[in-house]
């Protein structure tokens, strides 16, 4: 049991005037085996709670009691909390001990002194449960980061916890491993009767929990089940959350006739079985819904089929191995050919692994393909000369672009490429507050910041304008969604959206789900293990969509939704790229559906 | 985030709390890189080993802004990082190799605390130019002292000659290196949001 | 042009499961200590000359490609050419007598100079090729473990050798995550511009700051965080009393005892040779 009673915490050591508390008066009470997710916006103060929970900070008013033990302590009591709370935290890089997987899952139980025996029993089992076996002995840094972060909840499971407090572990992660990540955790409250603290952004990921803490500005704002916090969706949109799109689609469909369906549905199954559910109940529909057509992609898109029409930049069967000739070469790229056309957002998707990060490396002119070509332009780039053309026309911004930024101001980050391109002050002046300005920092205030002080958020876009800063034709994003919460995948695809409209830039973007461009770029290509496997439309590739589920990657949440519903509307075109028009779609296949049933 | 509670009892000068064995095991980190990573380690210098190093930087740094014992620490794994990895046939004497770059810990350190008073950036100048000299004078004396290759049988004035160069490369470089990363961390530390303008607008680039 | 080593960390373990790598660490620290000090202690060519038979054989246990050797050798090589030439003329007898071939200046080569510098060459290749073997063969895992066991006496005498192993681990925890951090930077920088392989010395030495000083900020950062996490897990550093214990039981075998008797025996008679052989 916990009791956190009228808890207030400051980060201001000497109490000064200006600094806001980042938690006020927090009253909670968490029985054991409840599991709870917390959700708030940025600097709601979810992870000062999870570290007061875990002893690590100190509440600066009130108090908090871990199974009648106060936190503050100090000495064997402290210890005691430590290992019956264990805590997990949004970047496994940063908490991980130990070179191998079973030496950091013993980590904890080692510093207990237990004896060897029950260090083994614990580990084991703790690798068990996280299916871990067959990674024992591997080095850390050969994991990826799903499985990094199933060894860091291993490593605090193998200290027999009461309470597992995990901070946002889902950030970094695909959306299909986070998927799995979460029923583990579940499956553990279950069996172990441990008690579930997960703070997240992501609201799919909160229907399985049993309770929804939502924070803001340093308060409890809701405190109540899944179903009734989403009730209050005005409330959540005002503090800058929002209810899952599947809630949304079956508060719309209870409106355009599908009255028996529970007022908030929590996932796609629940939706599924409800109007399978009214479907039998009431064989034909009576009053049917306005028939509104499934509209189509916007075909817009410039077609480049005609042979007439050369792309900006061409890969023509390029191979890649890193390190090569050294016991720890990696074939990277197998044949890799694909083309660009001047002002396409092209996607390149692919699981973790596949290579595309090595593509980019080559759009960028930073490595030369070991076989095959690249071409720019339509001339190979090989000398020197046009390498360097190629690197002024082609931006990258890489993967974490946060911590690409190298200078110690805004100002002087940004102004990089124009500077070493020895551009005048002016221009370069001009092309600083540009670039600031298109990404939605304000000039005059960014100019001077130290670039140690930005947020993650912001530290993004200042990377994003010393890309811009250099005028590139083409920009390469790589995975730039990657560790973003649901509000600044927002924001970024909204940035892409007017980059591609304002400035007809060329744009490539990669990813390793298909959810952020689906409804954003002209072409895709598919690449895995080192070579392109499908190539085409956002409606080509939807359609073969189950091979992109075995390829380990993530289908957007309105196609899993709709290939959820297709068991009820069987009618149901799976490449359904927005909420509404899958709204539409129900909608008119349910027409089809009443009339078919209507014929019989 | 510095933190406000913590489970050790001892946090005096000379404990070895768990703040400063992640801090030291970062720092000889960021030593080992600096041999891995060509653009970080070396710098050419027209010298006899043709190359002027940095990596006594995160050892100095060590000392200047987490004190003796972290100093200390990592010198002493910079030592053992040299005897193992290093080429020249001098670090694969322990005394040379050891001795010389737990002291550069210790003299950082006092050089800091002992100018901190009167400005942050000279101080952290001193501990620079000192920390490297410690580590050139007493790798020569012990070289010297034990006859080790490239100084057997060299007279020292010669090898003082060869070396003066680089010597005061490296004093240089760790000089400069350690003012500008203590700033920075002090800056970060302190949560300085804005840089103060010295220039006027119309000569900056931005 | 930019390619960085993100797989490789501090010792390039080459797994190839060969009786080197999987000898208990303690005996394979033993015996590469033994082994340094003997090659460190000899100075006669044939004492050289048995060194040279031993390290075949242990070349041959470990069953790696010379090839890979060697590439990971030529620099050194060169470097160690270097160092000899500067020897040989600068070499001055401490005693009076020496055979002049050639003289000019301060510069001079005598036959002294040459066997003296030779040897001492000889000597540094050996070394570099001990510890490099050493590296080649032992997973990070077991040159700390076998660190902190044979370094557990000095635990007893209260020298804080388990915190003092810590620092080691962490050291190559962070090692491939900074890499990842610095291969981001260069690439960054260098795809605005820059070119990390051109430049005079202060013009290079500019070029160092910007990717130091988002390290070490990043390296600092992490290491609260990391902090935290391990004293969330029970890490006590510094507190009065605490003990850790060791999961991982390291056995010796018949051939890690069979290894340091022959290690042992090998130094004995280079030492006996080194003694009797005339040069
Ligand atoms: N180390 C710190 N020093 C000073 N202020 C801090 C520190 N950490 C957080 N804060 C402040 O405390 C408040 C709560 O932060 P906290 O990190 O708990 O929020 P959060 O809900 O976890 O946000 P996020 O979703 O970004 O992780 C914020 O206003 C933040 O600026
Ligand atoms: N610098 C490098 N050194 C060694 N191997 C590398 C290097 N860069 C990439 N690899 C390897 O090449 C393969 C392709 O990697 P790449 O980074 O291109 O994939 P990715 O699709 O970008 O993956 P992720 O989603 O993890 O970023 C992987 O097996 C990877 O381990
Ligand atoms: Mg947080
Ligand atoms: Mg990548």
């Amino acid at each position: 049991m916990i009791e956190v009673e009228n808890v207030t915490f400051s980060y201001s050591k000497r109490g000064e005037q200006d600094v806001r508390d980042a938690l006020r008066a927090i009253n909670l009470r968490i029985g054991s085996g409840e599991t709870i997710a917390i959700i708030g916006q940025n600097g709601s103060g979810k992870s000062t709670l999870a570290r007061l929970l875990a002893g690590l900070l100190q509440p600066t008013r009130g108090s908090i009691l871990i199974d009648e033990v106060p936190t503050n302590a100090g000495g064997e009591a402290l210890w005691t909390i430590h290992q019956h709370v264990g805590i997990v935290f949004q970047n496994p890089d940063d908490q991980l001990v130990a070179n191998t997987v079973i030496d950091d899952i013993a980590f904890g139980p080692e510093n207990l002194g237990l004896p060897r025996f029950e260090i083994e029993e614990r580990v084991q089992e703790a690798m068990a449960l996280l299916q871990l076996e067959p990674y024992a002995q591997m080095a850390i840094s050969e994991l990826s980061v799903g499985q990094k972060q199933r060894v860091a909840i291993a490593g605090v499971l193998a200290m027999r916890p009461r309470y597992l407090l995990l901070d946002e572990p889902t950030t970094m992660l695909s959306r299909h491993t986070a998927q799995q990540l979460l029923q583990t955790v579940q499956r553990l409250a279950c069996e172990r009767g441990i008690t579930i603290l997960h703070i997240t952004h992501f609201m799919h990921e909160i229907a399985a929990f049993g309770r929804v803490i939502v924070m803001d500005a340093g308060r409890v704002l809701m405190d109540d089940t899944p179903a009734n916090v989403f009730a209050r969706g005005d409330e959540l949109r005002a503090v800058g959350l929002d209810v899952p799109a599947v809630t949304r689609l079956g508060q719309y469909l209870k409106i355009h006739g599908w009255e028996e369906l529970p007022d908030i549905i929590l996932t796609a199954e629940q939706l599924k079985n409800a109007m399978l559910l009214q479907k039998a109940r009431i064989p034909a529909q009576e009053n049917r819904p306005a028939r509104v057509p499934i509209p189509t992609l916007q075909n817009d898109n410039r077609q480049h089929d005609d042979l007439t029409a050369r792309p900006l930049i061409e890969l023509r069967d390029a191979h890649y191995t890193h390190l090569h000739s050294t016991p720890f070469a990696v074939e990277a790229l197998k044949g890799v050919s694909l083309s660009i056309f001047e002002g396409q957002l092209v996607a390149l998707v692919g699981p973790t692994k596949a290579g595309k990060s090595t593509v980019v490396d080559l759009l960028a002119g930073l490595i030369k393909p070991a076989a095959g070509s690249l071409l720019y332009e339509g001339a190979e780039v090989k000398t020197p000369a046009m390498i360097e053309r190629l690197r002024s026309n082609v931006g990258v911004v890489f993967q974490s672009p946060e911590s690409q930024i190298f200078e110690d101001t805004v100002g002087k980050d940004v102004s990089f490429g124009p500077r070493l391109k020895k551009v005048p002050l002016a221009v370069s002046r001009r092309l600083v507050r540009e670039s600031l300005e298109a990404v939605g920092l304000p000039y005059e205030d960014f100019r001077t910041r130290y670039t140690y002080a930005l947020s993650g958020g912001e530290k993004r876009r200042v990377a994003i304008a010393g890309v811009l800063a250099l005028q590139p034709r083409v920009i390469v994003f790589d995975e730039p969604s990657a560790g973003l919460d649901p509000r600044g995948r927002h924001e970024l695809l909204e940035f892409l959206r007017k980059l591609k409209q304002d400035r007809n830039l060329t744009i490539v973007y990669t990813s390793n789900s298909l959810e952020d461009v689906i409804g954003l770029a002209d072409m895709f290509y598919v690449i895995d293990e080192g070579h392109i496997v499908l190539k085409g439309t956002a409606h080509e590739i939807l359609a073969r969509s189950s091979e992109l589920a075995t390829r380990d990657i993530a289908l957007p949440e309105t196609v899993q939704i709709a290939l959820t519903l297709q068991k009820v509307v069987p009618a149901l075109p799976a490449d359904v790229l927005r909420l509404e028009d899958l709204e539409a779609a129900i909608g008119y296949s349910q027409d089809g559906l009443v009339e078919a049933q209507a014929d019989d | 985030m510095r933190k406000t509670t913590s489970i050790s009892s001892t946090s005096g000068t000379w404990a070895l709390t768990t703040e400063r064995i992640v801090a030291a095991g970062v720092l000889v980190g960021i030593t080992i890189i600096m041999g891995i990573v060509p653009v970080l380690g070396f710098i050419p210098v027209p010298n006899l080993t043709a190359s002027a190093t940095i990596e006594h930087v995160p050892t100095i740094l060590g000392g200047v802004l987490e004190g003796p014992v972290v100093g200390m620490v990592t010198g002493f794994f910079f030592g053992l990082i040299s005897f193992l990895r290093s080429p020249i046939p001098l670090f694969k004497d322990p005394l040379v190799a050891f001795v010389p770059r737990i002291l550069i810990g210790l003299t950082a350190w006092l050089t800091y605390a002992g100018l901190k008073r009167v400005n942050r950036d000279v101080a952290a100048f001193a501990a620079g130019i000192i920390g490297a000299a410690t580590n050139t004078v007493f790798v020569l004396t012990f070289g010297i002292w034990r006859q080790d290759a490239p100084f057997a049988g060299v007279p020292a004035p010669v090898i003082i000659v060869e070396v003066l160069p680089q010597a005061i490369a490296e004093a240089l470089l760790a000089a400069i290196l350690t003012v500008i990363i203590a700033r920075a961390v002090d800056i970060v530390r302190r949560g300085v949001v804005r840089a103060p303008e010295k220039k006027s607008r119309d000569e900056l680039p931005y | 042009m930019i390619e960085l080593s993100r797989n490789i960390t501090f010792g390039q373990f080459v797994n190839n499961g060969s009786s080197l790598t999987r000898m208990d660490p303690r005996v394979k620290l033993l015996c590469a200590i033994l082994l340094i000090a003997l090659v460190s202690y000899v100075g006669t060519y044939a004492a050289f000359a048995i060194c040279l038979l031993g390290c075949l054989a242990v070349q041959g246990a470990s069953r790696l490609p010379g090839s890979y050797i060697w590439r990971t050798f030529r620099p050194i090589v060169i470097l160690l050419i270097f160092i000899f030439v500067f020897q040989v003329l600068l070499y001055s007898s401490p005693t009076q007598y020496t055979n002049l071939i050639w003289h000019w200046s301060i510069f001079s080569i005598s036959q002294e100079g040459l066997l003296h510098s030779a040897s001492a060459i000889v000597r540094a290749l050996f070394l570099y090729y001990l510890t490099a073997l050493l590296l080649f063969t032992t997973s990070l895992v077991d040159l700390t473990d076998g660190m902190e066991a044979l370094l557990s006496p000095l635990q007893k005498l209260g020298l804080p050798v388990n915190a003092f192993i810590m620092v080691l681990v962490i050291a190559f925890k962070f090692v491939p995550i900074l890499v990842g951090e610095v291969e981001r930077l260069t690439k960054a920088q260098a795809a605005r511009g820059v070119r990390f392989d051109s430049g005079n010395f202060i013009q290079r030495a500019m070029k160092i700051g910007p990717l130091l000083i988002p390290l070490f900020l990043s390296g600092f950062r992490r290491s609260e965080v990391l902090a935290m996490a391990m004293e969330a897990r029970c890490y006590g550093g510094g507190r009065r009393g605490w003990r850790r214990s060791k999961r991982r039981q390291l056995h010796i075998e018949r051939f890690d005892v069979l290894a340091l008797l022959f290690v042992i025996a090998f130094c004995v008679v280079a030492v006996l040779v080194n003694i009797f052989a005339p040069i």
